[in-house]
């Protein structure tokens, strides 16, 4: 397009704009919503005599049914439903107030109530949002804990459910204080000194971290509502750090210190009063933390999420096991990234605005790269979640997975013989040994395309034309234009290095797998490898993504297929195609 | 450790709604192409600004407040929930809808052009010409590469190119 032309465009959207004034009551409406998000925390306050009941596993399955958990994020009001106040614009917000957060007597920071899930259904999870509180409910709604003026968020939730714990900076206040809170129950406090990054540990212990006053940093223990074990609590050698936890045995601390820059990632075992550094910044990665399942995993500021082997926690070689997925965007240096086990769930974007949970059989991992929180599954699969989350704590007291299956799986009131249960019981071993091989190749198979399409998008991005050549397959097909052969195809980029903008992007998508009669071949986008019937909200967000409209996912959809652009490599990582249209 | 967090002080939300919201509603309206979603969008806007400017930390109002017009602009729900129902009924489709006049102003057609771009590459143009933002700033909001800039840009253009041709005069 000339300048000429780009200067008329410029002038045409600025002739558009002034075309239209907003609307008069648009100040109104800020504070209408505003107002109604105040009355809505001092309801919640009135029935705080609604109990949430923390269930026993085996009572879970009856309330989760088929096992489809909804994650519904919170909607923003519509015109039309503001209040009648007409009042003249008097320039001034009404100051929601100190509400639930005023200070009772004895100097106590009072506990906002929480909201709580509806009556008899758990909370799934506690979620940090934009300095708020949410508690997912196990039946698919999101709800807010507390809102108000103090900053709530690093939540934990302890081994059996019944407490949260959580950090609270109160406007002009200076460090964090960390709350307690029931879950069942009305009990509360704060504890003394303040903190901040609570950690359960499986027996209950909670550990936190609390400033020393010298600018150095301690690790605190201690039980839920008692006094820390000790005043003093043990000195770090490390300061600056930005997550703690236990692992699955609650003998070591795992902790990280530095930010998006690269973390320092340190171990700590109380018995022993051993501190050591297992991982350096050098490493390039942003967070890390312990899996339910032992496994260690850490996310690269590529966005890549490694497993890594567990002996660099003795002190060994820094080591990839396999990368679980590339599909994170890479992280900001100045964001806050971080890693949660998220337990045996996985996500189907259902509909238009719905997620929903259902069981896996594998664990998951919630993955926040300081803008968007994902859930990355086993499977390598990755879906976007929702933004501005900067903390997620599962509640470790549902079992989703495990008590959906037990919930599910045996027989019923014609249960048959104990024999014939045997042997059933025997084929479904030796099936999930079978399922756990097979996904032992895959993921090995995987993390090596995997490789292969990052060194192809670095290759990409800094136009690095000899290596996009060299990973070239012989029989590389393109299609922008009249390319002969590789060379012609290079010469291609380089007039339009647009092109390789969008394979940058195109890569940075989750996969698909196109298997026929010959060899396997991987694709980008994951939409490619499916019938369009198959698509669901993950590839559709993917395509629009990618700059598909709703005209061309319409057409592909009603059995034109997928034409978009789409690139292919082979399963020993060679570039196969970049192509578009028929 | 951190740094402490403090109340804001300065001008008062007021204010700056006042000095913000004109130009806020415009942006609004040349992502969404709407009066009435405009308005409702802005005023989210705000709500999500004024929760973070209580809390202090925002060193430059304007630009949040842009970022968070497009952010609300762009979020998947909003667009998939409500733009199914909008954009026939605003703009049509491809298919069989009436397109513009022939005497259509330069304004409409560049309107009609834009409506019928991908939601990243009229972000992009709409940050670019009409708010003259320079590519790194566009790319900060939009939260991609410079060169993912560079490309949607470019992209939207060639695709607005022949539809700009047939509205101008």
């Amino acid at each position: 397009m000339t300048v000429d032309m780009e200067s008329r465009l410029a002038q045409a959207l600025r002739a558009r704009a002034v075309e239209v004034e907003p609307d008069a009551r648009t100040w109104e409406l800020v504070q209408s919503r505003l107002r109604r998000s105040r009355q809505r925390r001092m309801v919640l306050a009135g029935a705080a005599a609604v109990a949430v009941v923390a269930l026993a596993a085996v009572a879970v399955p009856a309330l989760l049914g088929p096992g489809v958990i909804q994650f519904e994020p919170p909607v923003a009001d519509q015109p039309g439903e503001e209040d009648a106040s007409t009042g003249e614009d008097t320039g001034v917000v009404e100051d929601p107030g100190p509400g639930e957060d005023a200070q009772p007597e004895g100097g106590a920071v009072a506990v906002p109530d929480l909201e709580p899930c509806q009556e008899s259904v758990t909370t799934a999870a506690v979620i940090s949002r934009d300095g708020n509180l949410w508690t997912a409910c196990a039946n698919g709604l999101v709800v807010p804990l507390a809102e108000g003026e103090a900053t709530d968020r690093r939540p934990a939730v302890s081994p059996d459910g019944a407490a949260l714990v959580f950090e609270r900076t109160e406007p002009g206040g200076e460090f964090p204080l960390l709350v307690h809170r029931a879950l069942a129950g009305d009990a509360s406090d704060t504890i003394r000194g303040g903190g901040m990054l609570p950690a359960f540990a499986p027996d209950g212990r909670l550990a936190w971290v609390q400033d020393a006053g010298d600018g150095t940093s301690v690790i605190q223990f201690g039980e839920v509502f008692a006094e820390p074990e000790g005043e003093a609590g043990v000195p770090s050698p490390a300061e600056d750090i930005r997550s703690l936890q236990w692992d699955a045995g609650g003998e070591r601390l795992l902790y990280t210190v530095g930010g998006a820059g690269g973390i320092a990632v340190w171990t700590y075992e109380p018995a022993a009063g051993h501190f050591q550094v297992v991982l350096s910044p050098e490493a390039g990665y942003v967070a890390a933390a312990f899996g339910p399942d032992g496994t260690l995993a850490a996310l690269h500021a590529s966005g890549d999420l490694d497993v890594l082997d567990p002996q660099v926690l003795s002190g060994g070689e820094l080591l990839v096991e396999r990368t679980i997925t590339s599909g994170i965007a890479p992280v900001d240096a100045e964001s806050q990234p971080f890693l949660a086990p998220a337990g045996l769930v996985r996500v189907d974007v259902a509909s238009s605005s719905l997620l929903a949970w259902s069981h896996a059989e594998e664990p998951s991992w919630f993955v926040g790269d300081g803008a968007w929180l994902y859930l990355a599954e086993a499977s390598g699969a990755t879906t976007a979640v929702t933004e501005g989350v900067d903390g997620v704590a599962v509640n470790p007291a549902v079992e989703l997975g495990t008590a959906a299956h037990a919930g599910t799986e045996t027989g019923g009131p014609e249960a048959s013989g104990e024999a014939r249960s045997e042997v059933e019981a025997r084929q479904r071993e030796l099936e999930a040994v079978e399922r756990a091989r097979a996904a032992a190749e895959e993921a090995a198979q995987t993390a090596l395309v995997r490789g292969r399409a990052r060194t192809l998008q670095e290759a990409a991005a800094r136009r690095d034309t000899a290596t996009l050549r060299a990973m070239m397959a012989p029989d590389f097909t393109y299609s922008f234009g009249a390319a002969a052969d590789r060379d012609d195809a290079l010469a291609h980029f380089e007039a339009d290095p647009g092109l390789l903008d969008q394979l940058v992007d195109l890569l940075g998508t989750p996969h698909g797998v196109i298997e026929g009669a010959g060899p396997a071949l991987y694709v980008w986008p994951r939409a490619h490898g499916l019938d369009p019937t198959e698509w669901t909200g993950s590839e559709l967000a993917t395509l629009r993504s990618l700059g598909a409209t709703e005209a061309e996912i319409e057409a592909w959809q009603a059995g034109e297929g997928y034409t978009g652009l789409r690139a292919g490599m082979t399963a020993d990582g060679r570039w196969r195609f970049l192509v578009a249209g028929d | 450790m951190r740094q402490p967090t403090s109340s804001p002080s300065g001008p008062d939300f007021a204010d700056l709604f006042a000095a913000h919201r004109v130009e806020a509603f415009r942006l609004a309206y040349l992502l969404c192409g709407d009066r009435d979603r405009a308005d409702d969008l802005v005023a989210d806007a705000f709500v999500k600004v004024y929760r973070r400017w209580r809390k202090g930390g925002i060193d430059n109002p304007r630009a949040y407040l842009r970022r968070t017009v497009v952010n609300e602009a762009n979020s998947r729900f909003r667009r998939v929930a409500l733009e199914r129902r909008e954009a026939a009924r605003q703009w049509g489709d491809d298919r069989g809808v009436k397109g513009p006049d022939d005497q259509v102003a330069e304004s409409e057609a560049v309107a009609a052009a834009l409506a019928k771009l991908p939601v990243r590459q009229r972000s992009a143009v709409v940050l670019r010409y009409y708010a003259d933002l320079p590519e790194r700033e566009v790319a900060e909001i939009l939260g991609v590469s410079i060169g993912t800039v560079k490309s949607s840009v470019s992209r939207a253009l060639e695709r607005m190119r022949p539809l700009l041709a047939e509205g101008v005069s």
